[in-house]
């Protein structure tokens, strides 16, 4: 399922609000995806999906750089890098997501007929950007490497 | 006089950014409670005296919507206001809380002045005639001292 592009500018509104906002970091929509050799791809990412269901239904799963995850955390906690546990990245990531899925919801659905689920997070081990059937994947750019995106 | 204050969200780390927010706020804090449901929120009702309950909607177990529903269905609890900090920010959401009785709908993201200009009107609404008894809250601003 490939989104319009208005959804897409929603939901670039929506991630820029939630990081601006709550985290004091910078990020943008690419409007394409960056060629490969240009993927920069980290070892390790905070993994954060989150689904809504009624009149319009999909999931989104973010990717977030652990070193951006890790950034985020910190301004969103107040706390120093090198004191920030795993547990503490997923619930912010967890959190993260559910803002901003939730902000695009409610600019996608100001009928509020669609309900949002409950987001779940986990640290992983790589990413791999090729989307598989019923996939679409974007990229947002941050100062510490992409986010990445994949909606279904 | 200080306040107890009970803040209900799933997420630990954005209950630990609300009690930041609420402390930096100036609003004079006795108790600070914490639960991550709408359930276990209510257990602490029943035990606890708590001034106002700060909670987000979408939670596992027991959501904010039913944890009012039930909150205004108790006759000793049903005059606790109850602040929405949620991302689920479509008009007909903010209407339907707001005809369940929530006292104020606070969006997420938010600013931490939102979450004090909405407290201190909560708590000032609920608490006039009380707070009119006691010595006046003071709260910095950028200007200097307001009395509420």
């Amino acid at each position: 399922m490939t989104m319009h592009e208005n959804e897409k500018a929603q939901l670039n509104a929506a991630a820029v609000e939630v990081f601006g906002t709550m985290y004091y970091t910078p990020i943008e929509l690419l409007p394409e995806l960056p060629a490969s050799d240009s993927w920069h791809l980290d070892p390790q990412y905070v993994k954060a999906e989150i689904g809504y269901r009624g009149p319009l239904s999909a999931v989104l799963c973010f990717y977030f750089p652990r070193r951006l995850a890790i950034s985020i955390a910190g301004a969103f906690l107040g706390m120093a890098e090198e004191e920030i546990v795993d547990s503490q990245l997923i619930d912010t990531m967890r959190e993260a997501a559910n803002m901003i899925v939730g902000n695009f919801l409610g600019r996608i659905d100001q009928a509020g007929n669609c309900t949002l689920g409950i987001p779940a997070a986990e640290v992983v081990a790589g990413f791999s950007p090729e989307a598989g059937p019923g996939e679409e994947i974007m990229a947002f750019t941050s100062d510490f490497g992409l986010l990445w995106l994949v909606h279904r | 006089m200080a306040f107890t204050i009970l803040v209900v969200d799933d997420s630990e780390t954005m209950r630990a950014v609300i009690k930041k927010t609420v402390l930096m706020s100036g609003v004079p804090i006795g108790e600070f409670c914490e639960a991550c449901n709408g359930k276990v929120a209510l257990e602490i009702l029943e035990e606890t005296w708590v001034d106002v309950v700060l909670s987000d909607i979408n939670m596992p177990e027991m959501g904010g919507i039913e944890f009012l529903q039930e909150v205004k269905q108790n006759e000793v609890l049903k005059n606790i206001p109850v602040i929405f900090i949620s991302t689920e920010s479509s008009q007909s959401r903010m209407n339907e809380v707001a005809s369940l009785g929530a006292a104020a709908y606070v969006k997420k993201p938010f600013m931490p002045g939102q979450i004090r200009e909405v407290l201190l009107e909560v708590l000032n609404k609920a608490y006039a005639k009380r707070m009119a008894e006691e010595v006046a809250i003071t709260v910095p601003t950028e200007e200097g001292e307001t009395a509420f």
